[in-house]
């Protein structure tokens, strides 16, 4: 177990600095694509997550989830972003990756699934704001996220929140570029990757953003749907089927098959209904805790256009964010009532169970288990019945 | 809100911090490079035996002349496999970055140029799965490729990550266009040619000593200088100290990409490769003499073997 990073190849090259060597403690999860070792850099003694990728089992080398992931956390250095302290290959019989990230205790969605702990509006403010203002540090350099969800927003000991996993991320891409529409997890992805688009902005991570923002303050997941088509039904149902007029270029993505002039499923026959966009008090009623600032904020991060959704710099600079109450200080924000042990206690983001890329994300949903499907029904179901 | 500034960005990125250096710093880790290749070599030389053979070895100026052939080798398979510029671009930014860590006489860049591609595809998104890269490949195996995945990975410092001239040049188009709406067409040839002046300084070193903004603006310059010219006095006429600045990085970049700009001749890097092969096989060297004493009587075994080393660069491609 105790295995160390060579220190670059025991001889002083030009250019290649000493490497520190590190220490696996303890295994705390094993996925097909990677397993997560609690450990320690031995010249500081800094606890630290090791995330040991397995290689062998790729045929075309290197993994793209890994590489993404070293290539985009080299660069992002942020309070609110996952730190990657260190890669090295470690010897042995056969050569691994290893990944050295910061040693992270918890993720957003255990907290919010975690019924002893009450949030208040000022925790909620709290998580939001360290959310967006590690994504506007992403997006300045011009990354786009592509899998924002709360089991990758992780909680360090200390209460700070950092964006994590980014085995999805990419480039912002030029002007002529298409990209995949099959990336972020179902119930946080955006309707114009819903629709199909293959030309979309870092505002698909603001969407995500605003599902999450719900989702804190209903405590249950705002679109929970079960297959990607209930997923559109159940972002135009929330929030209106959109038309030329709410957003222009919408009858142009792959998959839009809506007919305003035809306004029940029936008629249209195909997909969902054409849905009326909700009433403010509607939203009042659906978000009942929220004061009119947040119930801003959260419309504007879930406008359909992704146009005249809001960018990260406008949405930090709300008024949500100026009103009272002040957001809650990280070391005082709610902990984690009680710990299981037999629960990994080390976070490195939802990839390192096992399933990298985009292709897999199906395979993914399909392998959570009975339990966390019959708990996905219950809340699809209060979901619903919110509107 | 932090008030940084995108030049504060590109500080904080690994390609100013780890791969920008001067002139000067280059070249004294070129010649270090150079230096402790050589001696791991003799000493490898010397405890097989073969220390008595008098091995030439590369000079600095030959390294590098080696890898410029070899970028070029890379241009042409990226466009075996229709890859964009900005993928092409980035293999060539690791293969260059790779001999800043290791000589051509530890690895030979004929090898390390399929796995700098082939990283390079998959860091810029344009995955091509290692059965279809081989197929189009002569002599290169799935595992020639992917042994050396690690070993270019850690020279690159795991630093993937390459920031190129092409989405400056693509900014610098549109905001020309908005100070000169009626001269389009202009700007619009200027776009294309600056593009390929771009690429023409992958092959220089200009992209370890200036900012992706200053090679795209002395790219605009020699795509049209009377264009350029125009545009920085509208936009920093009335900073004169400024504007002197930016010329003279302009005029620098410009005479870097020029100067590497010039064709490399077959014969030297043949000449190059020979000794490259010696180098590594010294024993071969012991028998040649050997066939150069038996040849004063039948034939000439040294210009066969000069053109075997033809043989194998050109069946590279």
């Amino acid at each position: 177990m105790e295995e160390k990073a060579p220190v670059a190849n025991g001889k002083k090259r030009p250019g290649v600095g000493r490497r520190d060597r590190y220490i696996k403690e303890r295994k705390v999860g094993e996925g097909t694509y990677a397993v997560v070792y609690l450990g320690r850099q031995l010249s500081t003694s800094r606890v630290v997550a090791i995330k040991k990728i397995k290689v062998g089992q790729f045929k075309d080398g290197l993994d793209m989830s890994a590489i993404r992931e070293i290539k985009f956390l080299s660069e992002l250095r942020h309070e609110n972003v996952i730190e990657l302290i260190d890669v090295f290959i470690s010897s042995g019989t056969s050569r691994s990756l290893n990944l050295v990230l910061e040693y992270l205790s918890a993720d957003l969605e255990m907290v919010i699934k975690d019924r002893s702990i009450v949030f208040t509006a000022a925790d909620i403010k709290s998580w939001m704001r360290m959310t967006i203002a590690g994504l506007y540090h992403c997006h300045r350099h011009n990354v786009l996220h592509r899998d924002l969800k709360p089991n990758n927003l992780l909680l360090s000991p200390s209460g700070h929140l950092k964006l994590a996993d980014f085995g999805l991320a990419r480039q912002q891409p030029g002007p002529y570029d298409v990209m995949t529409p099959t990336v972020v997890t179902r119930w946080y992805r955006a309707p114009e990757l819903l629709l199909g688009s293959k030309t979309y902005t870092r505002k698909v991570d603001m969407w995500a953003v605003g599902a999450i923002f719900a989702e804190l303050m209903l405590r249950t997941p705002y679109l929970p749907g079960q297959t990607d088509l209930d997923q559109l039904d159940l972002t135009f149902r929330a929030l209106g089927t959109p038309t030329e007029q709410s957003w222009p270029g919408v009858s142009l993505l792959p998959d839009y098959f809506y007919d305003p002039a035809k306004t029940s499923t029936a008629d249209t026959g195909k997909k969902s209904g054409v849905y009326p966009a909700p009433s403010r008090d509607e939203m009042r009623m659906r978000f009942s805790a929220a004061s009119e600032n947040a119930l801003d904020l959260l419309c504007q991060m879930t406008t359909l256009d992704p146009a005249k959704r809001i960018d990260t710099r406008d949405a930090l600079g709300s008024e949500y964010f100026r009103e009272h109450p002040r957001p809650t200080q990280p070391e005082l924000l709610p902990k984690l009532s009680k710990r299981d042990d037999t629960e990994s206690d080390v976070k490195v983001g939802s990839n390192n169970t096992g399933f990298s890329g985009a292709l897999r994300r199906r395979g993914k949903d399909d392998a959570k288990s009975e339990v966390n499907k019959e708990r996905e029904r219950g809340l699809a179901d209060i979901a619903k019945k919110l509107f | 809100m932090t008030a940084s500034t995108d030049d504060d960005l590109y500080r904080q990125g690994s390609q100013y911090r780890l791969w920008s250096f001067t002139a000067a710093e280059l070249s004294s880790i070129r010649e270090k490079v150079n230096a402790h290749a050589i001696a791991k070599i003799k000493r490898e030389h010397a405890s097989q035996g073969l220390d008595d053979q008098p091995v030439e070895f590369l000079s600095v100026e030959e390294e590098q002349d080696l890898v410029l052939y070899y970028c070029g080798k890379v241009q042409d398979m990226a466009g075996v496999f229709k890859l964009p510029s900005h993928v092409k671009a980035t293999a060539i930014s690791y293969l260059k970055r790779f001999y800043l860590r290791y000589s051509v006489m530890e690895y030979h860049p004929k090898n390390i140029l399929h796995t700098c591609l082939f990283l390079a595809a998959k860091a810029e998104n344009h995955f091509i799965s290692i059965e279809n890269f081989t197929q189009l490949l002569a002599k290169v195996t799935p595992e020639s490729i992917l042994e050396l995945e690690f070993t270019v990975a850690q020279a690159l410092s795991f630093t993937l990550m390459v920031h190129h001239a092409f989405n400056p040049i693509h900014g610098y188009f549109l905001d020309i266009q908005s100070v000169f709406p009626s001269r389009i067409d202009e700007i619009g040839v200027a776009h294309d040619a600056a593009r390929r002046f771009a690429n023409d300084s992958l092959f220089s070193d200009v992209a370890f000593m200036f900012t992706p903004p200053q090679i795209a603006l002395a790219a605009l310059a020699m795509a049209n200088d009377a264009l350029i010219k125009d545009y920085l006095e509208v936009k920093f006429g009335r900073q004169s100290g400024l504007l002197e600045q930016l010329n003279t990085v302009i005029r620098n970049v410009r005479t870097y990409i020029e100067e590497r700009a010039r064709e490399l001749s077959k014969e030297r890097v043949v000449a190059i490769d020979k000794k490259l092969y010696f180098v590594s096989n010294p024993g071969k060297l012991r028998k040649r003499k050997a066939d150069d004493d038996a040849s004063a009587v039948n034939g000439d075994t040294k210009k066969v073997m000069t053109q075997k080393v033809a043989d194998d660069l050109i069946s590279e491609s």
